[in-house]
C-alpha cells in the first residue's frame, strides 16, 4: 500500500499592518503521512513575514492558499525531507522505547 | 366534545399534568378497525418514543428532572444542570469546522471568558476570551511545541524561529535523546541572542551571532548534529553531521507563541 500524503494548516497568528488587518505572520502547517491504519505527521510554525502584493482579507484565505505560502517558504527540498522523515517511521522506530500510559482496562 | 373540532375546544395553556391524556391511533391494535384503535396517551409516554424518561436505559437515555431544573444523560438522577454518566468515553464535542477551539466558557457576561479545543495534530489546547492560543499539548509529549518535525538525512534543518522564547529542543534517536535548554531575547518579532545548554558537555552557549555547536546523542552510536540560533529572523537550525539513525525535532516553550 502506497503511502498518502496529506497536509493542513492547524493555526496562524496575525497582526494588523498598516492598512492592513489581520496580516498573516506565521501559520502552523502539517505533514501527515498515512499507511493503512498508521500514520506519522510533523508539524512546523512558519514565519511568512511582511505582507506582500498579495494580499487577501483574513477571511478571503483558504487551507490550500496558506499552504502554499509555507512551502515556498520552506522550499520543495524540505517538504521532500519531511516526506522521506515520516516515510522512515513506518519501518524504524524513531525515538528510544519507553512505557505509554493508557486507559485502564477495567 | 363530540360535536366540536379540537380547534373550537379550551385550550390548555399550562403544562399537563402527569396523567394528562391525548388521543392516538394504535395502529398496531386493530381491535376497533383495521385502521387502528384510538387510545389515550400521556405527555412523558409520548416522549418516551424520543427516548426522554427513565435516563438510565438504553431506550431511554435522557432524563428531564423538571422538579429541579437538571438535564441527565446516561442517569436517573443528574446532580448538576447538565450531568453525562456513560461507560468508556461519555462526553464528545465534534465542529465541523477546522477550527482548533471546541467549547467555550463563559459566566455571566455575554462575552466568553476562555475556550479550550484540539485540532488536527495538538490533542489540547487553550485560549483567552478572544480565541488568542494560551497553551497547547502535542502534537506529541510536550507543552507549546513550536515545531515537532522527522528527519533522515545531513541536511541543515531549518526548524522554526525563536524569538524572545525560552524552553527546551529535544532531539531524539531510537538509541536515546537530548534535550537542549535555550533562552532568547530580542525586540518586537527581532531575535537576538540567546543561551543554549551544549548538554552533552553540560556547556553554557552564546548564540545568536551565527555561530555553531555540536552535540552527540550518547546512545550507542548515537547522531552528532550542529546546532545554529541566528538573530534577526530567529532561525533555529538542526544538521546531522555524523551517524545514520533517523531523528526528530520537538521545539517546546514555557509559553505559547
Amino acid at each position: 500500500m502506497a503511502i498518502q500524503y496529506t497536509k493542513s494548516i492547524t493555526s496562524m497568528s496575525t497582526e494588523d499592518e498598516g492598512d492592513n488587518t489581520d496580516v498573516v505572520k506565521s501559520a502552523v502547517y502539517n505533514i501527515t503521512a498515512t499507511e493503512g491504519n498508521k500514520s506519522f505527521t510533523s508539524m512546523k510554525t512558519i514565519p511568512l513575514g511582511d505582507v506582500s502584493d498579495d494580499y487577501a482579507s483574513y477571511d478571503a484565505l483558504t487551507e490550500d492558499v496558506v499552504i502554499g505560502w509555507c512551502e515556498a517558504i520552506m522550499g520543495s527540498s524540505e517538504v521532500v525531507a519531511l516526506k522521506r522523515g515520516l516515510e522512515v517511521q513506518f519501518t524504524t522506530p524513531f525515538t528510544i522505547g519507553v512505557p505509554q500510559e493508557k486507559q485502564l482496562p477495567w | 366534545m363530540s360535536t366540536k373540532k379540537i380547534t373550537g375546544l379550551t385550550e390548555l395553556s399550562t403544562a399537563p399534568a402527569v396523567g394528562d391524556l391525548l388521543p392516538i391511533v394504535d395502529i398496531s391494535d386493530t381491535t376497533d378497525a383495521a385502521s387502528g384503535t384510538t387510545k389515550g396517551i400521556t405527555v412523558p409516554t409520548i416522549h418516551k418514543a424520543a427516548g426522554i424518561g427513565a435516563g438510565n436505559t438504553t431506550a431511554e437515555p435522557v432524563k428531564v428532572d423538571i422538579s429541579n431544573g437538571r438535564l441527565g444523560v446516561g442517569t436517573n438522577a443528574p446532580t448538576s444542570v447538565c450531568e453525562i454518566v456513560g461507560a468508556g468515553v461519555p462526553f464528545e464535542v465534534t465542529s465541523s469546522d477546522s477550527n482548533g477551539l471546541k467549547v467555550a466558557f463563559t459566566d455571566g457576561t455575554a462575552s466568553a471568558r476562555g475556550f479550550i479545543g484540539a485540532d488536527g495534530t495538538r490533542p489540547f489546547l487553550v485560549a483567552n476570551n478572544s480565541g488568542s492560543y494560551l497553551f497547547s499539548i502535542g502534537p506529541q509529549k510536550g507543552i507549546n511545541q513550536k515545531a515537532y518535525a522527522a528527519y533522515d538525512d545531513d541536511d541543515a534543518h531549518f526548524i522554526c524561529a525563536i524569538i524572545n522564547l525560552s524552553g527546551v529542543i529535544r532531539i531524539a534517536e531510537s538509541v536515546g535523546s537530548i534535550n537542549i535548554p535555550y533562552w532568547s531575547c530580542g525586540g518586537t518579532g527581532v531575535g537576538y541572542k540567546s543561551a543554549m545548554l551544549e548538554t552533552d558537555s553540560v556547556t553554557l552557549r552564546s548564540m545568536g551571532d551565527g555561530t555553531t555547536f555540536s552535540v552527540t546523542n550518547p546512545g550507542t552510536s548515537g547522531n552528532t548534529y550542529q546546532i545554529l540560533h541566528n538573530q534577526g529572523n530567529g532561525q533555529f537550525s538542526v544538521e546531522r553531521t555524523s551517524g545514520a539513525l533517523a531523528y526528530t525535532v520537538t521545539v517546546m516553550s514555557d509559553w505559547y507563541a
